[in-house]
């Protein structure tokens, strides 16, 4: 672009004679083998990088040259590459906002208190606009470093370095060997209730000590720090350090090893930790020791050792492949591809890097963006799963920080960036016509949409062999194991009350009859009525015969006979419709699924097809077809793998001693499975998934909040 | 002594200025977010219930109520009364029971010295003007006569008034006229036109009222700053008049930012606030002829399109890479300037700019061998007024003029900050609900809309729109022949610049009718043209220097003929101006009327609706006839795309502003 050499404020500036602060001191860096100038304020703390061709102009500003002259030694020494008044004047507004210029005039009194006063506000701002980390600054720890200064130095030399090695290698070559022990019910160690409680208290300490590793290492590489205090990380007190001094440090490796000084402590202490817990008895003791190897490992790995969170790692990185400010230019540099080729603005100045600058740019920008979004709707909604209220707070504070400020900046850059004035009707519609796609797709195109339950294996009821009136078990007519065809007799049981009716009603009916034969020939009308008493007791005969035939089960399918308890089964009282045994044979088998209460409603009315997968054979998917649905709420499990002890998703009440009882009610289905030949094995997990009829996104996440305010909120 | 100026609190007043005005302040976020629902949310609604105009009325209660009594005094007795309220106003404030007896005090005295009693809703102007409202009254219904009532009120409390318009014409006019009713109330009354020396301004600023251009004012403003540098507070100034170096307060022309009524608000705070007042000095070094000849040359060997892009509506002109490349090769060998690219870069665009964006008898004339700026919404010449970073001298040698010094900038302003520093600030126009909006941001300001005294006569004829520039002046002549030459009326024809009002007087002149030309060349008899414009039978032929305030008295008998005429030749960049020209017509219930007669190949369509001028320019030559209804839809659209450009430039010059002010903080505070 032609930006005008000479600019229209000029003669504001022209006479002054700028003298940069004697306290700020100039150090030179190479990045990428291109020389920058770091000029350090240390009474602020804060670096500004400069290019040489700004670096000249600054170093001579002294105080006896005016900035007309400054603007003709620079054009005589950097000809074309020197800056235009603008750029001049920009360089002298950003020293003066960095309080590092004296002139030889009163500055305008007035804005110098304006800005402490916005500069306030933000430092406020940056400390409790994010209720997930409210910073509080305690004191100054440098004078506690000085007085250790010589230790601290020798903690990070090579010898430092040496001794820290001989620590933590043998832990870790002796982790290997205790690794059961250590993994053993993890989860369940960790997040109990009394062992979070712990946590809560060794955090601290060992964060603390992870930021005197940044202060020390800082002190060692001859920096200052002076600012030392509290982030309030999710409620959580974590002390954090300014070591921005590192940031002028000449060595990159020094500068990494700043950064790394935090997760080098913390592994250290994580060592010591480990030699300890195998050396004490189990007990309080080494439960905290326990906490401590934990947190000093696993999770400074995972937070501070992950380059895409603004923590240790990325510093590191940044330090090593020597791009200062990578997320900020990478985030910069995507603002510029998404204008450049979503809006189409083509008169743009491309952000000045190299071709392995913006690959970084291209893939730093893309993996931060997507993990900090993954990472912030994680944290919201695990702590909405917690504490509900707290919880949707934070949640709503998350989304407004990292959805709605986004989106208005987003906007106002749309709306008033100059650089898109000319293109600006081009870019709203082009933006407008994305945000109607997606609010078209979200609210207008259907998407699948299913709910997934879970279901034990269930035998149909013919391969059910039950007990079909009361009896003491007599005897197994067939061996359990063998094939047997529809009607075979499968048990013999005996009822003693039953035979003695049956002899009864047999002495009976013979009884009748004879006084029946007796009475024909002299009293026709009375031999009539014991005709009629005749005729009830045979069919009492009947029905106690019947009943003595019942005590013999039959096979009703074909198939294998499956006793479950053969042993103690003969002598045994089996009531009407008691579970015998089984028949397994070609008989499909059934999917017994529960269905929570808040899903029933879709599952019974918009229910297109439903896939059954079994535990056993994960990829065999099944078809399959509503059998029955229990039309009431039950309270109890078909069957207790679905509880949670049994590796299901229920919570079952652990009070109620008759069955697997769940906290809330649910709705049993069964399912009948088509393709499925014979099972094994019965009462196994099976995953149902029931397709609903296709809606829209935007109709599916409404019922889902509107369930969750429902449940928790009843409105 | 008082804790307030005027009612406004001592704080809120700028420190280390040498006079008091008001310091810019800019609100922060929450108060403008309070202020934006007090006003947007509450008062909205119920504004549009309660007309701002009731709050005013009472004040015509008041000074009725002394009007009989002020009837009978004698002259001499009346001059006691108003040297007798000058305390009470000082004292207590502008309360509305004395507010009534002052403009009663003010009317009596002017029904008596320049025979013209305020209306009783100039009584309600002059209220609102005094409460700092700007007062919006349909053209020729009194602004003037109106201004005189919160003038003398406030002068005669003792704090100095500004009474601000557009041009010279009109300041000495108004003043002139009003002078004997000032002085009878005991009030001085002072005028600042071009060309007065230091001492003169120092005088006429010096009198409790002063009437002066907005130019005149904001230079006067620029060379105090510049006069006192640095050590500018009124505490500097008084240590130094103890130490007796009197010398420097004799460098001050103003008294200080008190009251200021701004005549034409419209004009001045929406149309000329896009460039910021700049003054210089000339610094000797004169740019070198040869060079300027070279840019001129090489840019003249450049083609649009292929090595420079120009945008005529943005008024900007960007070399292509090609363009860049032909310069280089064109430049080869030469040294000096040429050898450094950005430096030949930034010459050629400004050749290039000075050939392509400036056009004689339009941004500019040239009379006696001398490049004269021409103001475009006054249609006056600018004197000693040149054009920044060199393009002034390639103007010059592009007309093959003598070459000027080169000039050095001293200090600059916009009008958005001078006027946002006055400790009362209000204003009237006959145009301001379009801009009401944006005078309310920027200069705070509540728009009052004041009835009508008369009903207005105006007849408003459909636009005729031509579809060429000849087509446009035939049917002009037409027009002018049928009505001044047959039916006697008065006629005036506007033009947008110097190079349009003579093709007109061409072609009036082809056609034998005589007529008045008024333009930045032709300004020797302002007066006596505008004064003989109302005559039967004559044609004026004017730029914008008879657009916004000129008062054309209409002569004998041509009331009865009909009025004036007036014809509008060219649609300006916004509805406004037409509005103010139309408003020429039908004056103060007289009768009038007013056409516009534009053609498609106009500036303003061309350059800011272009497309569709020219869809409909091919639709007219295939012979598709369009009602002039149709051509509405292309103005609201040319018009609207200029507006907004212009409104763009203007929210840029006070975000930057506010922007240089953190920025050049370090250079101490200035203009």
């Amino acid at each position: 672009m032609n930006a005008p050499l000479l600019s229209n404020w000029w003669y504001r500036v022209a006479a002054r004679k700028p003298k940069l602060r004697s306290h700020a001191r100039l150090h030179r860096h190479i990045y990428r083998g291109e020389v920058w100038y770091l000029l350090q304020d240390p009474a602020s703390s804060r670096v500004h990088r400069f290019s040489p061709s700004a670096r000249l102009i600054v170093s001579l500003m002294d105080g006896t040259h005016s900035v007309e002259q400054l603007w003709e030694l620079a054009n005589r020494h950097l000809g074309e590459d020197a800056p235009s008044q603008d750029e001049l004047i920009h360089l002298l507004g950003q020293l003066h906002a960095a309080d590092l210029l004296e002139s030889d005039v009163t500055p305008d009194v007035a804005e110098l208190f304006t800005r402490s006063e916005r500069e306030q506000r933000a430092r406020h701002l940056r400390s409790y606009g994010n209720p997930m980390a409210i910073r509080i600054p305690l004191f100054d720890p440098d004078r506690l470093l000085n007085r250790w200064a010589g230790l601290v130095r020798f903690v990070w030399s090579g010898w430092g370095a040496l001794a820290w090695l001989a620590f933590v290698l043998p832990a870790f070559i002796l982790i290997w060997p205790h690794w059961p022990e250590l993994s053993h019910n993890f989860s369940d160690r960790v997040l109990a209730i009394d062992n979070l409680f712990i946590i809560y208290l060794v955090f601290p300490a060992i964060k603390a000590l992870h930021e005197l590793g940044h202060a020390s290492a800082t002190k060692a590489g001859g920096g200052e720090v002076h600012d030392l205090g509290i982030i309030l990380l999710v409620l959580l007190p974590v002390p954090y350090v300014d070591a921005s001094a590192a940031t002028v440090f000449r060595s990159k490796y020094r500068r990494a090893l700043v950064g790394a000084a935090g997760m080098g402590v913390e592994l250290f202490v994580a060592a010591i930790a480990f030699y300890l817990w195998l050396l004490v008895e189990p007990g309080l003791v080494r439960a905290i020791l326990f906490n401590v190897m934990l947190i000093a490992s696993v999770s400074t790995l995972l937070f501070n050792g992950n380059p895409l969170l603004r923590y240790d790692a990325y510093y590191i990185l940044v330090d090593l492949i020597e791009i200062p400010n990578l997320a900020a230019r990478s985030s910069r540099y995507w603002g510029y591809l998404l204008e450049r080729y979503l809006l189409g603005v083509s008169d743009l100045e491309r952000p000045e890097a190299s071709g392995m600058e913006r690959v970084w740019f291209f893939f730093y920008g893309l993996a931060s963006t997507l993990y900090r979004i993954m990472v912030t709707i994680f944290i919201a909604l695990f702590i909405a799963g917690q504490f509900f209220f707290i919880g949707v707070i934070l949640a709503v504070w998350a989304v407004a920080a990292m959805a709605i400020l986004p989106i208005t900046k987003a906007v106002r850059h749309l709306l008033e960036n100059p650089r898109l004035r000319k293109h600006r009707a081009r870019s709203v519609t082009i933006a407008a016509g994305l945000v109607f796609g997606l609010a078209f797709f979200l609210i207008a195109v259907p998407m699948p949409y299913h709910s997934s339950v879970e279901g034990v294996l269930w035998l149909p009821e013919e391969a059910m062999v039950r007990a079909a009136s009361n009896g003491f078990v007599h005897e197994l007519l067939v061996t359990p194991g063998t094939l047997v065809t529809q009607g075979d007799p499968l048990i013999q049981s005996r009822e003693p009350t039953l035979v003695a009716q049956l002899r009864r009603n047999e002495a009976k009916v013979a009884e009748l009859q004879a006084e029946y034969a007796a009475q024909f020939v002299s009293d026709r009308a009375k031999a009539q009525i014991i005709r009629d008493k005749l005729e009830l007791e045979r069919a009492n005969l009947g029905l106690a015969r019947e009943r003595a035939s019942d005590l013999v089960a039959r096979a009703r399918s074909d198939g294998v006979f499956v006793v479950p308890q053969m042993v103690d089964m003969p002598g045994r009282y089996y009531r009407r419709g008691e579970l015998l045994g089984y028949v397994v044979g070609n008989a499909t088998p059934l999917a017994r699924v529960v269905v929570p209460q808040e899903a029933v409603d879709r599952v019974r009315l918009t229910t297109d097809r439903i896939q059954v997968r079994p535990v056993d054979q994960p990829r065999l998917v099944l078809e399959g077809r509503v059998l029955r649905a229990v039309p009431a709420g039950g309270e109890y499990l078909p069957s207790a793998a679905l509880g949670v002890d049994g590796g299901g998703d229920f919570v079952i009440d652990p009070r109620d001693a008759k069955g697997p009882k769940t906290l809330q009610r649910t709705f049993q289905f069964d399912i009948e499975l088509q393709g499925l030949e014979a099972v094994d094995h019965f009462g196994q997990h099976v995953f149902v998934r029931f397709e609903h009829r296709m809606e829209p996104l935007a109709v599916q996440w409404y019922r889902s909040v509107r369930l969750l305010l429902l449940t928790n909120f009843h409105v | 002594m008082s804790k307030s100026v005027m009612e406004l609190d001592h704080r809120d007043l700028a420190v280390g200025r040498p006079y008091p005005e008001r310091a810019d302040r800019e609100p922060a976020v929450h108060d403008r977010l309070a202020e934006y629902l007090a006003k947007g949310l509450i008062q909205g609604p119920f504004r549009r219930l309660r007309d701002p105009v009731r709050a005013l009325m009472p004040i015509v209660e008041y000074a009725a109520a002394h009007e009989n009594a002020l009837r009978i005094l004698s002259d001499e007795e009346l001059r006691l009364q108003a040297s007798a309220i000058r305390a009470k106003l000082r004292n207590s404030g502008f309360a509305p029971p004395l507010v009534g007896r002052c403009f009663a005090l003010v009317r009596e005295a002017a029904t008596r010295t320049i025979g013209q009693r305020h209306y009783d809703v100039q009584l309600i102007a002059g209220f609102g003007l005094l409460k700092g409202r700007l007062v919006e009254m349909a053209t020729g219904e009194g602004k003037t006569i109106a201004a005189t009532l919160p003038a003398a009120t406030v002068a005669l409390a003792g704090y100095p008034v500004h009474l601000i318009t557009v041009n010279d014409y009109l300041a000495q006019r108004d003043a002139g006229e009003m002078r004997a009713l000032y002085e009878f109330l005991g009030l001085s009354v002072g005028a600042v036109v071009q060309g007065m020396s230091r001492a003169e301004r120092r005088r006429a600023y010096a009198s409790s009222v002063t009437y002066c251009t907005n130019k005149e004012l904001a230079f006067d403003y620029l060379r105090d700053r510049v006069a006192l540098t640095h050590r500018s507070s009124s505490l500097h100034l008084s240590l130094g008049r103890l130490r007796g170096s009197l010398q420097r307060d004799e460098d001050l022309v103003l008294r200080g930012l008190y009251f200021g009524i701004v005549d034409e608000a419209d004009s001045i705070f929406i149309d000329e606030a896009r460039t910021p007042l700049i003054l210089s000095s000339s610094t000797g070094a004169g740019e070198e002829r040869l060079q300027c000849e070279q840019g001129l040359r090489f840019a003249s060997t450049l083609v649009a399109g292929k090595h420079f892009q120009i945008d005529l509506a943005e008024r900007n002109l960007v070399l292509t890479e090609e363009g860049r490349r032909e310069l280089g090769e064109l430049t080869e060998g030469l040294q000096g300037v040429w050898s450094s690219v950005r430096a030949r870069e930034e010459l050629v665009t400004q050749a290039l700019t000075a050939m392509m964006l400036f056009n004689r008898d339009q941004h500019y004339v040239v009379i006696d061998g001398k490049v004269q700026i021409v103001d475009e919404s006054t249609g006056r010449v600018m004197p000693d007024r040149s054009w920044e970073r060199g393009l002034h001298q390639l103007i010059e040698v592009k007309e093959g003029c003598e070459l000027t010094d080169r000039r050095e900038t001293l200090a600059r302003i916009t009008y958005q900050r001078l006027f946002r520093r006055y400790i009362r600030l209000s204003g009237m126009t006959g145009t301001a609900h379009e801009v009401a909006r944006e005078i309310k941001s920027v200069y705070g300001l509540d728009v009052v809309r004041i009835p009508l005294n008369r009903p207005s006569q105006r007849r408003v004829a459909l636009p005729l729109v031509c579809t060429t520039s000849a087509q446009k002046l035939r049917i002009i002549a037409d027009r002018v022949e049928r009505l001044a030459m047959a039916e006697g009326r008065a006629v005036l024809i506007g033009t947008r610049s110097v190079g349009a009002s003579e093709e007109i007087s061409a072609a009036l002149n082809a056609r034998g009718i005589a007529h008045a030309l008024l333009n930045a060349k032709q300004d020797k008899d302002e007066a006596d043209v505008v004064a003989a414009a109302g005559e039967p039978a004559r044609v004026t032929v004017a730029t914008n220097m008879a657009g916004r305030g000129t008062d054309i008295r209409l002569g004998a008998g041509v009331a009865a003929r009909g009025g004036l005429h007036v014809i509008l030749t060219e649609y300006h960049d916004s509805r406004r101006v037409d509005r103010q020209l139309f408003g020429r017509c039908a004056r103060q219930g007289d009768p009038g009327s007013c056409e516009a007669i534009v053609s498609l190949q106009d500036d303003l369509f061309v350059i800011h609706a272009g497309g569709m001028t020219r869809l409909l320019a091919r639709l007219v030559g295939g012979g598709v006839p369009i009602p002039s209804r149709l051509y509405q839809p292309l103005r609201w659209l040319a018009q609207f795309q200029a507006e907004r450009r212009h409104g763009y430039v203007r929210v840029q010059n006070v975000k930057q502003d506010r922007r240089l002010d953190r920025v050049l903080a370090f250079s101490g505070r200035g203009e």
